[in-house]
């Protein structure tokens, strides 16, 4: 069983963090840029793991602090810094795997990608790690934040649910049916996983 | 019987369970050989995930971060420029940053109207341009491999020192890698390479000609020479690929990925060896793709910057393959 890591090294400490978001909405941009250092890598690593390319997850975590600045305004008064800023990580995300999906589409023409076939039960490292990468796209973007979270950070399902804004029920049921999802991609026969 | 649900499982491996429902699950996978094959396919699964989904860039890359979001910071905060580390003659390679122009902060002004952060965000006006993938780099001794990244690009906004300094370290690093390479021309025995990467050149795939397709002719010299010594295959891989660059040819560059796949059993003792020589492998099908891209050498190209991504470790290198695979399956 992989044992979960606390969250607590992730924040930043949160009278800190509201004074320095009072600085960054007053156009402080130092005090935005300690956000940035604080929170760089967190933010990276799930951007990495949204998109599994260092120059993707480089220009997903630069816009997605870009696009945090661009709305710091509107952060609410005594609302977390860094949950907020995921939602923008999750939905530029989304963005940009929409318009690679439709460069991809444009390039193919008509024609469409074969689903992998589902690998029976030798499968090899290699080979899963093969089927795992084609799968992982077809996972929704929720199920995918809470899987980069999980695996990523190795957070526990109320940590998430935090930071996901949500409840840890709903952090189960997410990894459960991206789980669910990934497995019947690599395994053959894997009978029925609901 | 009644199986776990995956819920269950889930819960189970992530540690999330109750000590009651964890006893229950302990006792069900003791009898339940379902479940038990479910649960080893989950745990293996999770285990691939952790390899595809993590990844550390390092400290250097976070030190420049921030300016990449909002320029750079004051001269008065700025960090000291450190002084390169001495050459080492052995231990791990570290990982090659590629060399790119500082981006421009991504924003300045922000101008946008204030709009609803959980909706999904519009098209930025000016994106920040991705990176030019950076040359493609071949093997060095370990010596160069170990040159300071002080020869990266020189910031126009720091004291003038600041500057000096870097000019004196980028001459230090030049000297060096001069050094490495004399090294290898007198001496260039693969086995005694690190297989750190210096500059190559690899054919831009947009810049493909527009010649028909041709059936790809096996090189003479690709039939494996019994006599040959590891050593020599792998010197002649070396040569091959030293030839396709010269040539530029897509001929050339099968010969030189047909030796090295040739040569490939010399370095399966050490994985970073090992990853070298698929990395070259996957390097010369591409690029013999990329000058000539028949549906043969796409299938090639396709296994084997897989097989260079499935033993690669994480860095530039394997991003560049990453865009490798993505134009080979446009």
């Amino acid at each position: 069983m992989a044992e979960s890591k606390s969250a607590a090294s992730l924040w930043m400490d949160e009278g800190l963090e509201s004074d320095r978001v009072r600085a960054a909405q007053r156009g402080d941009r130092e005090a935005y840029r300690q956000l940035i250092r604080h929170y760089e890598r967190p933010v990276y690593r799930l951007a990495y793991a949204l998109t599994r390319n260092h120059d993707e997850a480089t220009a997903l975590a630069v816009e997605t602090f870009a696009r945090g600045l661009t709305e710091i305004t509107r952060l609410p008064e005594g609302k977390r810094f860094f949950p907020w800023l995921l939602r923008f990580a999750r939905n530029l995300s989304v963005t940009r795997a929409r318009r690679r999906a439709d460069a991809g589409a444009k390039a193919l023409g008509a024609i469409t990608p074969e689903s992998p076939a589902a690998a029976n039960s030798e499968t090899s490292p290699v080979e899963l790690e093969q089927r795992l990468l084609d799968a992982l796209g077809e996972l929704r973007p929720d199920e995918q934040m809470a899987l980069a979270l999980k695996v990523g950070e190795r957070l526990s399902y109320a940590d998430i649910a935090t930071l996901l804004d949500h409840s840890a029920g709903v952090t189960l049921s997410r990894l459960s049916s991206a789980r669910a999802l990934l497995l019947t991609r690599t395994r053959e026969g894997i009978g029925d996983l609901s | 019987m009644i199986h776990l649900t995956l819920n269950q499982i889930s819960a189970y491996i992530d540690a999330e369970l109750p000590e009651a429902s964890v006893e229950l699950v302990r006792l069900h996978l003791s009898s339940c050989l379902e479940c038990t094959e479910r649960f080893g396919h989950i745990e293996e699964q999770e285990g691939a995930l952790a390899r595809l989904l993590v990844n550390d860039p390092g400290d250097p890359f976070f030190e420049r971060f921030a300016e990449r979001v909002l320029g750079p910071e004051p001269v008065e905060k700025a960090k000291p420029v450190k002084k390169p580390e001495p050459v080492k003659e052995a231990g791990p390679v570290p990982k090659a940053e590629p060399v790119k122009k500082p981006e421009p902060p991504l924003l300045v002004a922000a101008a946008e109207a204030p709009r609803d952060p959980t909706e999904p965000p519009r098209p930025r006006a000016a994106p920040a341009p991705a990176p030019k993938e950076a040359p493609r780099q071949r093997p060095a001794p370990k010596a160069a491999a170990s040159r300071p990244k002080a020869s990266g690009p020189v910031t126009n906004d720091g004291p003038r020192k600041a500057g000096a300094a870097r000019i004196l370290l980028t001459v230090a690093a030049l000297l060096i890698v001069l050094s490495a390479a004399a090294v290898i021309a007198v001496r260039p025995r693969i086995p005694q390479l690190s297989f750190a990467p210096t500059e190559r050149q690899v054919p831009d795939p947009g810049a493909q000609d527009a010649r028909p397709p041709r059936v790809p002719s096996a090189p003479s010299d690709a039939v494996p020479d019994p006599s040959a010594g590891g050593s020599d295959l792998l010197e002649r891989a070396a040569a091959r690929s030293s030839e396709a660059e010269r040539a530029g040819t897509a001929e050339a560059h099968d010969a030189a990925a047909a030796a090295w796949e040739e040569a490939l059993p010399q370095l399966e003792k050490n994985a970073d060896e090992l990853a070298a020589g698929r990395r070259e492998i996957a390097s010369a099908r591409y690029a013999a793709w990329s000058k000539d891209p028949t549906p043969e050498r796409r299938d090639a190209a396709m296994s084997a910057v897989r097989a260079y991504l499935l033993c690669s470790p994480a860095g530039a290198d394997r991003d560049r393959a990453w865009t490798w695979l993505a134009e080979l399956k446009r």
